[in-house]
């Protein structure tokens, strides 16, 4: 966990801007700092109805990048509505009571604005990054559309239709986007909120109505289900002014208890085939993999990098290089609360057998719980690792991005430090220690893309 | 808020002549480095396609003396990224390094420049690696369309000639030629060297001076370059594949040289066309109909007229009727050209937005770079906000008209083919030909 400084001004500064405040939803409290970095902090403040709101100024651009995060996505989602919460990343762009159909883009473009909006397991965030000066509109148009939505059968219908496209492009129509569906369901079953897509099932994207979408937001787009993350140049006794008048109307919901179902225990591996118009095999394997906010989920990341990384790394050269099985490779672990897969993609060169592939990976396995990865391995893997979280943290908006998901899934706005330091302390017996456990055999699951038609 | 214009010029050269420009930023322990050559794909003779990029893929293996293997180990080492970009013009070195590295992986980078080794057993495996990836791009529809597109658009011009190559032309590509396109290749008189990030320039002279001291002298023999035609005509190229449920779209036409004078009326006019989301483009495809989730328009300039597009990917039961939204949206676009509210918005939407384009040293050097490059008039960048404030509504509309030409279109699209699909086509206005060929054959 984060530590917390000193008390400081801030708290005056709470006092001064409640001075007044009668409604106590828009009574704001400060709940200390967190470093970020060596030069920065992030402040952390929460409104009467529940908001948190996180701050960092940084004046390096005159720019400001402000996100807000809610605390649901796909796992919160009931089966036969899977994709709402995705859904509602589109939906949101949408008219409110006090905004035309069409408005919210409009002011944002006038501003010169970069907007967007993503949705995953834990959660969906909304971001524009704006010059500094356009910070005003961001906190209006935000509090608008977290209370005034207006959600109607003819913006439903038109949503409902740019999804199913979004799900052809990603899905229907692509080999990487059906397989690593495949790979979920396969791991997690389709009833369990891992196992469905983010996107959803297009039967379900099909179903969707207007009281379903009502209820989600109604449910789950609320004060007390979301943090306001704001970085970039910034004064925060203005900023905090503003977002006390503009969010201090807004009640609090009362959010449903809806834990996620432990992972189901899989004591065998699990493979399916997938036929599919292409030249070459593909795998797309998978590993029930650690929670986010855990050193093991780091030592993870690590292995990641060590086998997928830059071109040393030693899937890339075996596979790629040496062997020359394969013409495309990538690797990752997924980063959520209650942990996801560490997944492998593996396209072959036309003619390879993917079986090879999968005999080297498991010579690879049997590698890594068996030798100790020599410490000027480690150290390469380690530099790049930094040189990534150094490009993560470039701009205004990659900041934003850090502070919101480290709040959101591990509870701490500087998790991207926490990590960087947990990277820096694993040592060679960490990882045999956390290979020996994530990689079995039995925790696997493979789906095999088999070419339909001969292409020469 | 007034965004900070970039600044122009090189700040020194090498002792070799190489221009460097160099953009400090002291936020983060991190070094962006790019090495330009002034010679890219154009170069490729016929039926050797795929050759500079071969050179270039061939060269980032590493320097004489050391292994491929040795050399991809020592950068991954130094926590660096070492990238190759091919262009129809240049050749494009480009990577990160942690600051405290980057002495030492400038001097790679001057190596692998100067005495690549250029391997008899390297040059094999990436040879059929690369030939592998050329089969491995038919799983890419938006990269399949893209090819076609380009394909009709400029016809046997070298602008339509894949910078990657063909499984052709890559297996005709020797090694001895390989060696020769190197020697052809690399010369200060046309090199660039741009570094953005935590360095100052004191402190990158020395380091530069000797990474880079070896690189020959002198200019790469020149190109000639003839204009491209746009052909007569709306015709479309159909790549069929199999059990497409969805359409990669492509519709354009020849857009600009780089420098014209009608660049920043050109961007104005397409900004509000399909450059924003909020365009009449996105707008008419996405927001009301609901028909594509991307939807937008771009133009490309190079040193001869490149290409402007508009592209979408409707689903395959919506792809007629879309298209033809699209061409009445066209249509309209060049004959009556924005309103004057559209013109005003997508000014302010410009001139607002460019603060993105100076907000990291990487981004701040990139002007620079270009406009040396293409010996852009020194305001060119530096000036944007200016230029797009002056652009009329009259300036954006006459632009469109005279570079546009919506009778002469090529319309590229992967779909799975049947006879309603090829008739239906034939029958959008002003269609002169329908023409499919098989994705695995394109």
């Amino acid at each position: 966990m984060a530590k917390k400084t000193a008390p400081s001004s801030d708290d005056d500064l709470a006092r001064r801007l409640n001075r007044g405040v009668r409604k106590k939803h828009a009574r704001l409290s400060f709940d200390g700092a967190v470093p970020f970095g060596e030069a920065l902090r992030v402040q952390r403040w929460r409104l009467g109805n529940g908001l948190r709101i996180r701050l960092l100024v940084d004046p390096s651009a005159p720019l400001v990048s402000y996100h807000t995060w809610f605390r649901v996505g796909s796992r919160h989602e009931e089966k036969g509505k899977t994709g709402l919460a995705h859904f509602f990343e589109h939906m949101m762009f949408n008219e409110t009571s006090n905004l035309p159909w069409g408005e919210f883009d409009r002011r944002m473009e006038a501003a010169g604005a970069e907007t967007n909006a993503a949705t995953w397991v834990d959660w969906t965030y909304y971001f524009e990054t704006l010059p500094a000066d356009e910070l005003p509109l961001a906190v209006e148009l935000e509090s608008d559309r977290m209370r005034n939505l207006v959600v109607r059968e003819k913006q439903v219908e038109s949503e409902r239709e740019v999804v199913a496209n979004e799900r052809r492009l990603s899905v229907e129509d692509d080999v990487h986007g059906a397989a690593d569906e495949r790979l979920q369901a396969l791991a997690y079953g389709r009833e369990h909120p891992h196992g469905w897509p983010t996107i959803g099932w297009m039967d379900d994207i099909e179903g969707y109505r207007v009281p379903d979408c009502r209820a989600f937001y109604r449910t789950w787009y609320a004060p007390n289900n979301a943090t306001v993350v704001v970085v970039g140049d910034l004064d925060p006794a203005d900023l905090l002014a503003r977002i006390q008048a503009a969010y201090g109307g807004i009640g609090p919901s009362k959010l449903p208890a809806r834990p996620t179902p432990p992972t189901p225990r899989q004591r065998k591996e699990r493979r399916e085939t997938l036929p599919w118009p292409t030249a070459s095999e593909k795998l797309c394997l998978g590993w029930h993999g650690p929670p986010y906010a855990s050193f093991e989920h780091a030592v993870a990341e690590l292995i990641d990098e060590l086998w997928t990384g830059g071109r040393s790394s030693r899937l890339r050269r075996r596979l790629v290089d040496e062997l020359e099985l394969v013409s495309a490779l990538h690797g990752g672990i997924a980063g959520l609360r209650h942990g996801g897969l560490f997944d492998l993609w593996i396209s072959m060169r036309e003619g390879r057998a993917a079986e090879d592939a999968l005999a080297v990976i498991d010579e690879e396995v049997e590698r890594l719980a068996r030798e100790p990865v020599p410490e000027a391995e480690l150290s390469k893997v380690k530099s790049r690792l930094e040189l990534h979280f150094l490009t993560h943290v470039e701009t205004t908006g990659g900041k934003a991005e850090q502070v919101g998901y480290g709040e959101t899934v591990a509870d701490d706005p500087s998790h991207a430090f926490v990590r960087l330091e947990e990277l820096r302390r694993v040592r060679p017996e960490d990882v045999t220690r956390v290979a020996r456990e994530l990689l079995r055999s039995s925790r696997r699951s493979i789906v095999h893309v088999q070419p339909t038609e001969a292409v020469s | 808020m007034r965004a900070k214009e970039a600044a122009t010029g090189p700040r020194f050269s090498v002792a070799s002549g190489i221009p460097v420009f160099v953009e400090p930023s002291h936020a983060l322990p991190l070094v962006d480095i790019e090495v330009i050559l002034g010679r890219g794909a154009l170069a490729d003779p016929d039926g050797r396609e795929g050759l500079t990029r071969m050179t270039a893929r061939l060269m980032r293996r590493g320097p004489r003396g050391t292994k491929a293997e040795a050399f991809d180990e020592t950068l991954d080492a130094l926590g660096s990224t070492l990238g190759v970009t091919v262009g129809t013009e240049y050749v494009r070195f480009q990577g990160s390094v942690l600051r405290r590295n980057l002495e030492a992986y400038l001097a790679l980078l001057g190596r692998i420049l100067v005495r690549p080794a250029l391997r008899a057993d390297d040059f094999a495996r990436l040879k059929r690696r690369s030939l592998a990836e050329l089969v491995a791009v038919r799983d890419h529809d938006r990269v399949l369309a893209a090819r076609a597109f380009r394909r009709g658009l400029f016809g046997k011009h070298p602008y339509g000639r894949p910078v990657t190559g063909t499984l052709d032309s890559l297996d005709a590509v020797s090694r001895a030629e390989v060696q020769a396109h190197h020697a052809a290749l690399v010369r200060a008189g046309d090199a660039m060297i741009g570094v953005a990030g935590d360095v100052s320039e004191e402190a990158l002279r020395p380091m530069l001076e000797r990474a880079f001291a070896d690189v020959p002298e002198g200019r790469v023999a020149k190109i000639r370059r003839r204009a491209p035609r746009a052909r007569r005509g709306r015709r479309v190229i159909v790549v069929d594949k199999p059990q497409r449920s969805q359409t990669q779209l492509y519709v354009g036409t020849l857009g600009l040289k780089m420098g014209d004078p009608d660049h920043y009326a050109l961007l104005v006019a397409n900004t509000g066309f399909g450059g924003t989301f909020t365009s009449r483009l996105v707008k008419a495809v996405r927001s009301e109909r609901g028909w594509s989730y991307g939807a937008g328009s771009r133009v490309m300039a190079d040193r001869q007229r490149e290409a402007w597009t508009m592209w979408t990917h409707p689903a395959a039961e919506q792809l007629v009727d879309c298209l033809r939204l699209e061409l009445d949206l066209l249509d309209a676009w060049v004959a009556r050209g924005l309103t004057g509210d559209e013109v005003k918005r997508s000014k302010r939407y410009l001139i607002k937005s460019h603060a993105f384009d100076l907000e990291t040293a990487a981004k701040r050097l990139d002007p620079q770079l270009e406009t040396a490059f293409y010996g852009l008039p020194s305001d060119w960048h530096g000036g944007f906000v200016r230029h797009v404030r002056g652009v009329s509504r009259a300036d954006a509309h006459a632009a469109v008209k005279r570079h546009l030409s919506p009778d002469d279109l090529t319309i590229a699209m992967v779909a799975t083919v049947d006879d309603r699909l090829l008739g239906s086509l034939s029958a959008l206005p002003g269609v002169r030909s329908v023409s499919t060929v098989r994705y695995d054959e394109l």
